[in-house]
């Protein structure tokens, strides 16, 4: 059973850490602006009592600051700075109030190295004479700073804790792998199950939804595939993974296939992603050409099935991104296909072709006249035809009871309501757009002016 | 005790090879079955009261009983669901000792098919004892309903619920005598689970109660009772009884739900009016309906805005003064009169201190109650109520209020019981998976079909929200809308009556004047719910265009009623996180596709620093001085 997340009012780490740099923002304007979104938080719940006090403050202080004229009295920011500290001070200790009998506020502020100031001022606040406001602003001050230090900096860097966990296991096989390789263990099955039991806690942290996005992006990190020193990268297009490093690497990758179906396709095609030529870190390093060299060498070995690491790949998810960004690099792998596959040669030669012209006269813009031409209507007849086209399977399904509100709908297209189409619907979390994304929930106010009268603000 | 007083043999257990999950049971003087899990009872001879409400059987109890006459078409033998998960007091079957042989009262939709009655004819022909038989009843598997889905739903809260014993394992051969699923007769004391059982005051307070809505209603007066007591003493249990009593009698009986946190037959956060003509057999979150009438109120505690909540309560009372107290009076004549008249039980919430007791008093005044429930202890004073002024502005026009005490009972141990977060949180799963399709052999709950799977309905604001979208009590700026909204709970708010001329606009606060007595005519009126609690998703907006202003909502409603929908409303009613996730899936790493790190609202991440927990209220702090007297009472 998978544990039970906590709830949280923000939709992820982006939106918490910039929160935190809002309100602990020079810019008055920023400041607001993290209030605001504080505000949006507790209308969702489940906020952290540091983050409602820090957002309280930083609201207290900006009424200080903006109001300095007659709009607010002295006596007015006392008694809202003493209300700030009074459930400040008393949110913080009330959690820590463990047993059947309440233990003071001091021992207990103690405990959480609060400055015993804070709780003297929430004493004076509730039912001694209200703080003068000098003592008050510079509580405030101190108090945000205590907050910063022992609240919001001891949140860990959340979210990349998951990348850290699987970096470290993909880095224990590579040295691990690297020893026994090194030792030339006679006895195969007993480093076999060395490695492999380093590679079950893979299975663990890694599934086959979130290979795109978690394994992979490590495995092409510098120092896993790509070596981290330079001359251990390639140095040409004709260079060739030598052997040692698939030594190392192959039972990795094939580990990797056998658990996740998908993984030999995933990882080709993250791979082709990562050449470009504009990517000047990149390119200096010789990085595009060491994941260039595992192309083909994965490639060349998926032709001879000598020793076939992916059982099976879809050449296609290689081809597509070669030709949709033709360079030199994906040039080099083009070449492999075409030295491989003899039904892909016919199909692609012509294509590469182009792409030589392309890459030889890069420089030479090409004149407007040369293109071919294609006309509105042209576009039109072919758009016509495909939307056809894509119908035609959907008429084939019989209508049954689930789809049945959509022709309840269908008559009523003035209406408001109507059910998402069935067809396109795809299961997601709450909160995310069948695609799986956030949607963008801000709302430009300015851009329409009947907008206020939208929200009727109920109080 | 849960203990069931009975001894399966198979002559009073008596089953078919033809019909696998149907069992006929004879049962006799000082027998009783006390069971854990849901099961269809249909009586067929004798009769037998749960929770209050006497089911009978079309066949009399006497010395020649003639079984054939099942076999006439014209008797219906009516089913009813019963549910007595482990988290309530287990419902006992056990036969009235001195049956009634008044006419059959069918309030159930289902009914014992021709085969299935044919079945129990044979079986019972073949019965060679009839002697001293007090009760026969029909029991027929319901596991069907899919009730039991819940445990997987929310498997840490909601664990043997219904399937499963809680501790000790029960006597298997007994058990094995009826063979049927999510039916776990109790034979043997077992730790947590308790038996439903109600004091002696409680039941006199019942009687004499429905002995004189009858005496009012001949002269067409309908009661109206009010249930005021502390949380937690038993006020839900004995409504639900009152209302069970009420329809051994009544045809329909209505009730008012003002318990925000723990309502009746809603979600939380809704006060509401439902119109009973069925007997409730089970907690709330297995028989939750659509009501007559309901106001959103948005949160589990009236506490921020009192006058709102009252003036939704003091509609809902005139709905039900207007609409249902004396229908069909106009072609009555004085013998039948009182068959029109549908009594009223209000329930009231549990907040006796201070201002809640306020709020208190406001309801009587309006309500005008014929009788007053109080719950009360002589021993443990704190667990009473503060007493009700008898004065002048709380007294009925016709009637003076009666006012009756009844005990709190002994309370069971707590542990066992679910906390009101939790309850609130099986109200809304529950309210959620319905699939409102009360019909024999198909899912009651569709709770295999986890809400981040379902298709949601499309909204397009622009279009559809005429009213907008009201925010209760918070201080949200309108560019943070959107962050506000999204996958949270709302309330679907609509127009109650079709006619334009007498819209009901409850987030009006001028809206007293508005709802007077010309106005709403009440003949005409549809009985459209005008509010309703919802989830809903949001779809991007990169501005305010018609193309685009869509959001995403979750709702167990239905299309028509979709319609009506003006407005929406957020108050601070949470999620619970369990309607969140997909429970059909292991995945540790994703859901639905989306890694864990990217889905919006959930961490699994570890907590730390100072103040990372939200606030909680912790009420049962003692002081210092506490101690002390604690002490010398001790020593005393």
């Amino acid at each position: 059973m998978p544990p039970v997340p906590r709830m949280v009012p923000w939709t992820g780490p982006e939106e918490y850490d910039q929160v935190y740099q809002w309100l602990y923002s020079a810019e008055s304007r920023l400041r607001k602006l993290g209030i605001q979104h504080v505000k949006m938080w507790m209308s969702r719940g489940k906020v952290p009592h540091a983050i409602l006090s820090t957002a309280s403050f930083v609201e207290v202080q900006l009424r200080d600051e903006l109001c300095y004229d007659e709009t607010i009295s002295q006596h007015e920011l006392q008694l809202l700075y003493s209300m700030t500290f009074t459930r400040f001070v008393n949110g913080m200790v009330d959690p820590e109030q463990q047993g059947v009998y309440a233990t003071s506020i001091a021992t207990l502020a103690a405990k959480l190295q609060m400055p015993l100031w804070f709780v003297e001022l929430r004493h004076m606040g509730t039912h001694e004479h209200l703080p003068s406001l000098v003592i008050l602003r510079k509580g405030c001050r101190q108090a945000l700073e205590w907050l910063n230090i022992n609240y919001w900096m001891s949140q860990k860097p959340l979210f990349s804790q998951r990348l850290n966990e699987i970096r470290d296991v993909v880095l224990e096989y590579k040295r691990t792998k690297k020893r026994l390789l090194k030792e030339q263990m006679s006895d195969e099955s007993q480093s076999l199950a060395t490695t492999n039991k380093i590679l079950k806690k893979l299975n663990k942290l890694v599934s086959l939804e979130i290979i795109s996005e978690s394994l992979i992006p490590v495995l092409l990190e510098v120092g896993i595939l790509v070596p981290t020193g330079y001359d251990k990268r390639a140095q040409s297009l004709d260079y060739e993974i030598p052997t040692d490093r698939s030594l190392l690497w192959h039972p990795f990758l094939y580990y990797c296939y056998t658990t996740w179906s998908r993984f030999g396709d995933e990882i080709l095609s993250a791979m082709c992603e990562r050449l470009s030529e504009e990517d000047d870190e990149y390119e200096q390093n010789n990085y595009s050409l060491t994941i260039v060299a595992w192309i083909k060498h994965l490639l060349i070995i998926h032709y001879k099935q000598s020793a076939p690491i992916f059982g099976s790949i879809e050449v296609e998810g290689v081809l597509e991104p070669c030709l949709r960004r033709p360079n030199v690099y994906t040039r080099s792998i083009l070449q492999v296909l075409l030295d491989y596959d003899n039904v892909l040669e016919r199909s692609v030669t012509p294509f590469v072709k182009y792409i030589d012209k392309m890459l030889t006269m890069k420089c030479t813009p090409v004149p407007i006249s040369d293109l071919p031409r294609i006309t509105d209507e042209e576009l039109n007849n072919e758009i016509v035809e495909l939307t056809t086209k894509a119908r035609r399977p959907l008429e084939s399904v019989p209508m049954d009871m689930t789809t049945q509100p959509l022709t309840q709908t269908d008559n009523q297209t003035e209406t408001s309501w109507k059910l998402y189409d069935i067809n396109d619907w795809k299961p997601c979390p709450i909160g995310c757009l069948p695609n799986g994304h956030i949607p963008s929930l801000e709302l430009s106010v300015t851009t329409n002016e009947d907008a206020e009268s939208f929200v009727n603000k109920y109080l | 005790m849960a203990i069931s007083q009975f001894t399966p043999t198979r002559l009073n257990v008596l089953r078919s090879e033809e019909a696998p999950g149907l069992c006929l049971v004879i049962m006799r003087r000082d027998e009783s079955i006390c069971f854990q899990g849901c099961i269809l009872v249909a009586p067929i001879l004798g009769s037998i009261t749960i929770m209050n409400h006497t089911l009978r059987g079309p066949i009399p109890i006497s010395y020649n009983i003639r079984f054939t006459d099942l076999l006439d078409e014209n008797v219906t033998i009516p089913y009813y669901p019963l549910f007595s998960p482990s988290s309530d007091g287990l419902l006992k079957l056990e036969p009235d000792r001195w049956p009634t042989e008044s006419e059959l009262n069918a309030r159930s939709s289902i009914k014992v098919t021709k085969d299935e009655k044919r079945i129990a004819i044979e079986l019972l022909n073949q019965l060679m004892d009839t002697d001293d038989i007090l009760l026969i009843i029909i029991l027929r598997e319901m596991a069907w309903c899919g009730v039991d889905g819940i445990e997987r739903v929310a498997p840490s809260l909601y664990k043997n619920l219904f399937s499963g014993q809680v501790g000790q394992e029960v006597n298997a051969d007994a058990e094995d005598l009826f063979r049927l699923r999510l039916f776990h007769p109790i034979f043997e004391s077992t730790p947590g689970l308790f038996a439903l059982s109600s004091t002696e005051t409680w039941t006199g307070a019942i009687n004499q109660f429905v002995a004189e809505a009858v005496q009012l209603a001949s002269r067409s007066i309908p009661a109206i009772s009010i249930t005021y007591g502390q949380k937690n003493v038993g006020k839900s249990t004995f409504s639900r009884m009152l209302i069970n009593a009420l329809l051994n009698i009544f045809p329909k009986v209505a009730y008012v739900e003002s318990d925000v946190g723990q309502s009746e037959f809603t979600p939380a956060g809704l006060v509401s009016l439902t119109v009973c003509e069925s007997p409730l057999f089970g907690p709330s979150f297995t028989h939750l309906s659509q009501p007559y009438r309901s106001y959103f109120i948005g949160d589990t505690k009236p506490r921020d805005d009192p006058d709102y909540y009252l003036t939704c309560l003091n509609e809902l009372v005139n709905v039900y003064r207007h609409e249902i107290a004396m229908e069909r009076m106009g072609h009555m004549d004085e013998d039948t009169r009182s068959q029109g008249i549908v009594p009223l039980i209000f329930n009231a919430h549990g907040w006796t201190k201070g201002l809640g007791h306020d709020i208190f008093l406001e309801i009587i005044k309006f309500l005008n109650p014929t009788h007053i429930f109080q719950f009360h202890s002589p021993t443990n004073l704190y667990r009473n109520c503060p007493t009700i002024p008898t004065t002048s502005d709380i007294q009925h026009k016709d009637y003076l209020p009666k006012h009756i005490l009844i005990d709190i009972p002994d309370s069971v141990s707590s542990s066992t019981r679910l906390t009101p977060h939790t309850r609130r949180t099986l109200n809304f799963l529950s309210y959620f998976y319905a699939s409102n399709l009360l019909e024999l052999n198909s899912p009651w709950w569709d709770y295999n079909n986890p809400l981040v799977y379902r298709v949601p309905w499309c909204l397009n604001w622009k279009k559809g929200l005429s009213k907008g979208v009201i925010l209760i009590n918070s201080d949200v700026s309108l560019s943070h809308l959107l962050y506000a909204l999204n996958g949270s709970v709302v309330g679907l708010i609509g127009d109650a009556v079709v006619d334009k001329e007498a819209v009901v606009e409850v987030c009006d606060e001028d809206k007293e004047d508005r709802y007077n007595n010309e106005k709403i005519n009440v003949t005409e009126s549809v009985g459209a719910v005008s509010w309703n609690n919802c989830q809903k998703r949001i779809m991007p907006d990169r501005s305010i265009s018609p193309s685009t202003n869509t959001l995403h909502i979750l709702t167990p409603v239905s299309y028509t009623t979709l319609r009506k929908v003006t407005a929406i409303m957020k108050g601070s009613l949470e999620l619970p996180v369990w309607a969140m996730l997909d429970h059909n899936s292991k995945s540790s790493t994703h859901l639905c596709g989306v890694p864990w790190e990217r889905v919006p609202y959930l961490s699994l991440d570890p907590t730390g620093g100072v103040g990372h927990s939200p606030t909680s209220v912790r009420k049962n702090l003692m002081r210092r001085g506490q101690q002390k007297q604690q002490g010398s009472k001790r020593d005393a």
